[in-house]
């Protein structure tokens, strides 16, 4: 073996242990991160619009990156219109029943049940990765249609309760008058 | 605020990760320098048999190539797709890749480009020594001269693992980090979210130590800084000013 081959040899080892360490500290990592998740984008108290933003664009990132990986290259190619169509639905449904928004409601039932399921598929797709399963192009579609409606309805749900905020403001001017 | 006291310390952490990194590369380097001093290498005589390209401005030549796949977990390439011809550092790091394709280069008529595919496959770890045919064993042993080579092969061990669970632990990790952010720069006092995380895997007394500890200090003081609060603030105004605009105009 040349010096380059012998390198890589013995750096594989200490790649192996760090790789090993590294799955391990992932697989508890994500127990944590759906809780977060689910406390992040269900509460309403203080500044929900930053937090509902930021949390849009984590959750978009993360579906990005990983359908991008090259293990499902070529699978699912209606991935973009399947993830807008379902942002449209999320983005709409929310603004369009804005009338029965409850502004004194603490956490929102709908967006933690949203990440939740979408926090379920995620790691059910990752456990099939990891078991050699051949193509889960259904898993994938629905990951997307998911992934779509909770980024939809996060900036639905924010919007619709400003909106709502909107019109009770008017109104309770006119009452305090 | 930020805290510049931090700074210090920062550049400390630093300095010492970039001692400790090179003195870690460069042990294994003086390892690999005396491991491999005495080792004889097999030459490689495929340079001599694949001509060297050369174009002259505005010159246009057709060759043939034969190709092979380097990664057989990775989706065919589709119709649209562009290929753009240039080296690959495969050739360098996958163990046996460039004995077997010095072999098929140096005696073409000998093995057929199927059996040659498949030995590439097998150089990735993820096909069984058993599972190959007669020839495609052949001409393993014949460009690596041992059988089965790639068994226990930790370099080859180490691209599988990483090709299996190199996504998901990208994924997970990058889930956690950011949402872990998330929580400390929207939510009030983050501390308490980290205890609550964490607290369902790891004993209470560690959790509470863990949230009021460091990290849950640092948290909890990047949560109430002006700056912050006033950046929060500011988008939840303008947000609010551009669905306002919105639903006026409906009006």
């Amino acid at each position: 073996m040349g010096f380059a081959e012998t390198y890589y040899h013995i750096l594989s080892y200490f790649g192996i242990a760090f790789l090993g360490l590294a799955i391990l500290v992932s697989i508890c990592a994500v127990i944590p991160a759906c809780y977060w998740l689910f406390s992040a984008l269900s509460s309403n108290r203080g500044p929900a619009v930053f937090r509902r933003l930021l949390a849009l664009v984590v959750v978009g990132f993360i579906s990005y990156s990983y359908l991008g990986s090259p293990f499902f290259y070529g699978i699912a190619q209606w991935r973009r219109t399947t993830i807008l169509c379902a942002f449209i639905i999320g983005l709409l449904l929310p603004i369009l029943r804005s009338d029965g928004v409850r502004l004194e409601k603490r956490t929102d039932r709908g967006l933690a049940m949203l990440s939740g399921l979408w926090w379920a598929i995620l790691v059910l797709s990752e456990a099939l990765l990891v078991s050699g399963v051949p193509g889960q192009a259904v898993l994938l579609y629905l990951f997307m249609a998911v992934t779509g409606l909770l980024c939809g309805a996060v900036l639905g749900v924010t919007t619709a309760r400003i909106a709502k905020q909107k019109m009770v403001e008017p109104a309770t001017g006119a009452g305090g008058s | 605020m930020i805290d510049t006291a931090l700074f210090p310390r920062i550049r400390k952490i630093a300095i010492w990760a970039a001692v400790c990194a090179a003195a870690f590369f460069g042990l294994i380097a003086v390892a690999a320098l005396i491991f491999s001093s005495g080792a004889a290498q097999k030459p490689m005589t495929y340079g001599k048999v694949v001509p060297r390209i050369e174009l002259k401005p505005g010159e246009r030549k057709v060759f043939e190539f034969e190709s092979f796949c380097l990664d057989n977990h990775r989706g065919s390439p589709r119709s649209a797709d562009a290929y753009s011809l240039m080296d690959t550092p495969a050739v360098r790091l996958r163990p046996y890749l460039g004995e077997i394709f010095n072999e098929y280069l140096s005696h073409p008529s000998r093995w057929r480009q199927s059996d040659v595919q498949q030995a590439v496959w097998y150089t990735e770890g993820h096909k069984q020594w058993e599972s190959l045919s007669a020839d495609q064993r052949s001409l393993i042993q014949t460009a690596t001269g041992t059988d089965d080579p790639v068994a226990g092969h930790p370099v080859i061990f180490l691209s599988r693992m990483a090709s299996v669970f190199g996504t998901v632990v990208k994924t997970n990790l990058l889930l956690a980090i950011f949402v872990l952010a998330l929580v400390t720069f929207t939510l009030p006092v983050p501390s308490q979210f980290l205890e609550k995380g964490i607290s369902w895997m790891v004993s209470p007394r560690i959790a509470r130590k863990a949230a009021r500890g460091q990290p849950g200090e640092i948290m909890d003081k990047v949560a109430v800084s002006k700056e912050l609060d006033s950046f929060r603030i500011q988008i939840d105004v303008l947000f609010s000013r551009l669905v306002f605009r919105l639903f006026s105009r409906r009006r």
